[in-house]
């Protein structure tokens, strides 16, 4: 037997082409465009502010154009910070990692204000009708703003903040309902073409006001800095990154602009609508409102829009804010794990995996600018360093380009380079010469943080920074999977060294059966805020017990062993079921069921769930010859590899027993017997049925097993939410059972997804 | 119809469109680059400008 000691780690890269374009969408569709349309109607008129977000989405696609092509060459965590590095070196990318910290920062300042904003507007005004004035209802957003940046540092502290492919279905449905608002203003505008007249004074101050508007809210084109901060996390990065980049800015764009030509339809002109006393035009009346302008013109257009536009700025602000913090808390951290930065950035607490302190310096400078400075302020103080941000990566990918053309291999180049580069290069620098007619302070904000970080550059970063393992090895890519042609694979995930040995030899019996290779794995969660690349260097704590037994266990069996990085459990297995093509899985189980959504637990439902192979759950299954194994059957997908299972780890004197309670709905377990027992070649007298009429299953089920050493009983295959209002009797009998227990769930394809969801 | 809204609306076409078209070009040209196996740019270039040769 061929013995192997050696464990492989890896990344669990479980987010496809939806997930991460969602992930960049979220970060979009929301607070810029709340805050964006009443902050800058009344600068750049009606027909300027569509211009706006049209021209602004051009700017973005060439700069997302440079994002494609460097993630797809380099598909890993550091978006900017990571690109400067290769590109132009230390210094470089310690300015990206410097000013990405900030945008974050105040980008996260941002979406807390817009968070509160309509909370509390809607909260105060519309459900509470309190009459208060302007200015206390100001202290209390900025109040709120402050509670909600403390509640979401503590819950990143916590690392809690993990919210996978529910997120994403949260950011499609707040996208659909930004459109359709465009839609709604759309059919408004067929209905009555009187309004189009509301596009008069197209662009009453002038075409230059075009660009100070569109410098003022470039925050709300920022996903694909996300997206490419997700680099070592998304399948297929070469293909899917690119794309959803791409993606992203074409979806966003064309929502903006469908729902600003909506905000100004939604407003008919006429007598009624006046500022100060004075008639004026509709654009003029929303411009009146400022950041609140938005939400006065959809209140005009759709029924409920205070409580539909609260309730869609609390989902798009609160994730956005969520994201905004861990990606500010990774930036300080690379800069401390890369000594630009005190060492202190880098620490991680010990019991919550989370670097600590670069959370709360972040969150410091979040409670900050969300306390101290206006709205409109720091709304163009985000997109000011975001500019910056993105100035240096158009410069980082015609210098890569030229200079390491024969190292890097592309899974996207930019047509027409360095044409698109270098239009978005002038067109920043444009933004950020006009910025000063929109916000001076944001100006001398962004401007002061800048001149800080040459300072501490100057004065700490370039005696300290260290040469790390990733400047140097800048090329690294994960092998494909090979798989042997007709050879079954089995994977044993392994989460707890104590019981490893003895499900292996189980495994063992069930891998010899079926002739197939066995790879052993154990799943490493990982926080947020640190990088998967960075889990392996500094999450050694109670990792060692683990890759001790799988060494142990290589030397002994002949299996592969990997340590898998991932976010979430569930979802880390299912990606790596899927990528190296898994025919059954075996995993442990405690045998303590979560109250309440799930049948068995958070990590085992997901994957009876959605899991495309078969899956077997051992409970207290030791190492050792069973007797009687009692199989309670009824008939369903998984009695036949409940019985399969059973005959597998059967020795020659072991006895079988399906089992049937018969209530009514009667079912011959002798019927299943006869039509597997050739299939398997087992001999009939090791075999046998037995029914029993009671009322109570679940108690016939458990008294019946008293006689026997071990149970293995198939799970539910009840649709997925029925469980939480009926339960479901055999994760209820796997519970309470004291016995060596093994639950079985077959993958039928299509027909189990469907089963499971309707 | 006033000048300013003419040339505005030109504009706006012209910038939508010019999304559009950038996105499904540059989407072909990642479903091109990962059909086959993996390539530095210096060899994808090559390989351009032999193909407008030829």
């Amino acid at each position: 037997m061929a013995a192997r000691t050696e464990v492989h780690s890896e990344l669990s890269r479980d987010l496809n082409l939806f997930h991460v374009t969602m992930m960049g969408l979220g970060m979009m569709i929301g607070a810029g465009v709340f805050l964006g349309i009443g902050n800058c109607i009344g600068l750049v008129g009606p027909g300027g502010l569509l211009l706006t977000f049209a021209l602004n989405g051009v700017i973005a696609l060439f700069t997302a154009m440079s994002y494609a092509e460097l993630s797809s060459a380099i598909p890993r965590a550091g978006g900017a910070y990571n690109f400067a590095r290769i590109g132009y070196g230390r210094q470089a990318s310690f300015i990206a990692g410097w000013m990405e910290w900030f945008a974050s920062s105040v980008a996260g300042a941002m979406y807390a204000m817009t968070f509160s904003l309509y909370t509390m507007r809607f909260i105060l005004t519309t459900w509470l009708k309190l009459d208060i004035s302007e200015n206390t209802f100001g202290l209390v957003v900025k109040a709120a703003a402050v509670g909600a940046a403390v509640l979401f540092i503590y819950i990143n502290y916590r690392g809690a903040s993990e919210t996978g492919k529910i997120g994403a279905i949260v950011t499609l449905l707040q996208t659909a309902f930004m459109f359709v608002i465009g839609i709604i203003g759309v059919i408004i505008a067929i209905k009555d073409p009187s309004r189009l007249a509301n596009f008069h004074d197209f662009i009453p101050h002038g075409w230059l006001k075009l660009a100070v508007t569109m410098g003022a809210i470039y925050v709300a084109f920022e996903g694909y800095e996300v997206i490419a901060q997700a680099g070592d996390e998304v399948s297929n990065p070469k293909k899917n990154l690119p794309k959803a980049m791409l993606l992203s800015v074409l979806v966003v764009t064309l929502t903006y602009v469908v729902v600003t030509f909506a905000t100004i339809v939604a407003v008919k002109a006429g007598p009624g609508l006046t500022v100060a006393g004075k008639q004026v035009q509709p654009w003029q009346w929303i411009g009146s409102f400022n950041e609140e302008g938005f939400r006065h013109a959809v209140g005009r257009m759709i029924p409920y829009a205070n409580l539909l536009l609260t309730l869609a700025v609390i989902f798009s602000s609160t994730s956005a804010l969520n994201a905004t913090i861990y990606s500010g808390t990774r930036a300080s951290y690379a800069l401390g794990r890369d000594a630009m930065l005190p060492k202190a950035f880098a620490r991680i607490s010990g019991s919550r995996k989370t670097p600590w302190f670069a959370l709360i310096m972040t969150g410091v400078i979040v409670i900050c600018l969300a306390g101290l400075f206006p709205i409109k302020e720091v709304q163009a103080a985000a997109s000011l360093t975001f500019l910056v941000l993105f100035f240096l990566v158009n410069l980082c990918v015609i210098k890569i380009r030229r200079s390491m053309s024969d190292e890097l291999t592309y899974g996207y180049l930019m047509p027409l380079f360095p044409l698109f580069p270098i239009l978005a290069i002038i067109c920043q620098l444009t933004l950020v010469f006009f910025m000063h007619e929109f916000s001076v302070s944001a100006l001398v904000t962004a401007g002061t943080w800048l001149i800080f970080g040459f300072i501490v550059y100057w004065l700490y970063s370039r005696f300290h920074a260290v040469a790390t393992e990733d400047e140097i090895h800048v090329l690294e890519e994960e092998a494909a999977v090979t798989v042997e042609p007709g050879k079954a694979r089995v994977m044993l995930a392994v989460a707890n060294p104590a019981n490893a040995l003895s499900m292996v030899k189980n495994t063992y019996k069930i891998c010899s059966q079926k002739k197939a290779s066995l790879e052993l794995i154990h799943m490493v969660p990982v926080p947020d805020l640190v990088p998967l690349t960075d889990a392996d260097k500094y999450l050694h704590e109670g990792k060692e017990g683990i890759t001790e037994t799988i060494l142990y266990l290589g030397g002994h069996f002949d299996v592969s062993s990997t340590l898998r990085y991932c976010r979430n459990i569930a979802r880390g297995i299912l990606s790596a079921l899927r990528q190296k093509k898994i025919n059954l899985l075996i995993m442990g189980w405690h045998g303590r069921r979560n109250n309440g959504l799930f049948s068995v637990g958070s990590t085992v439902d997901p994957l009876l769930e959605s899991s495309p192979c078969d899956v077997i759950i051992m409970k207290n299954c030791g190492d050792r010859e069973y007797e009687n194994i009692l199989v309670p059957v009824a008939g369903g997908p998984n009695s036949k590899l409940a019985l399969e299972t059973a005959l597998t780890l059967a020795s020659k004197k072991t006895k079988v027993t399906l089992f049937s309670v018969v209530n009514g709905r009667s079912f011959d377990p002798s019927t299943l017997l006869t039509l597997n027992l050739k299939e398997f070649g087992v001999r009939p007298e090791n075999v046998s049925a037995k029914s029993v009429p009671s009322h109570d299953v679940k108690q016939a089920i458990l008294d019946e097993a008293e006689s026997y050493d071990m149970m293995i009983i198939g799970a539910s295959n009840k649709p997925m939410l029925s469980h939480v209002f009926h339960g479901t009797l055999p994760e209820e009998v796997a519970e309470v059972c004291d016995k060596p227990l093994i639950m079985v769930s077959a993958n039928r394809g299509l027909r189990s997804w469907i089963r499971r969801w309707i | 119809m006033e000048a300013s809204m003419t040339l505005g609306l030109i504009v706006l076409a012209i910038a939508v469109l010019c999304i559009i078209v950038l996105v499904a070009w540059s989407c072909r040209i990642i479903d091109r680059l990962n059909q086959g196996e993996e390539k530095t740019s210096r060899q994808i270039i090559k390989e351009q400008k032999n193909g407008s040769q030829n």
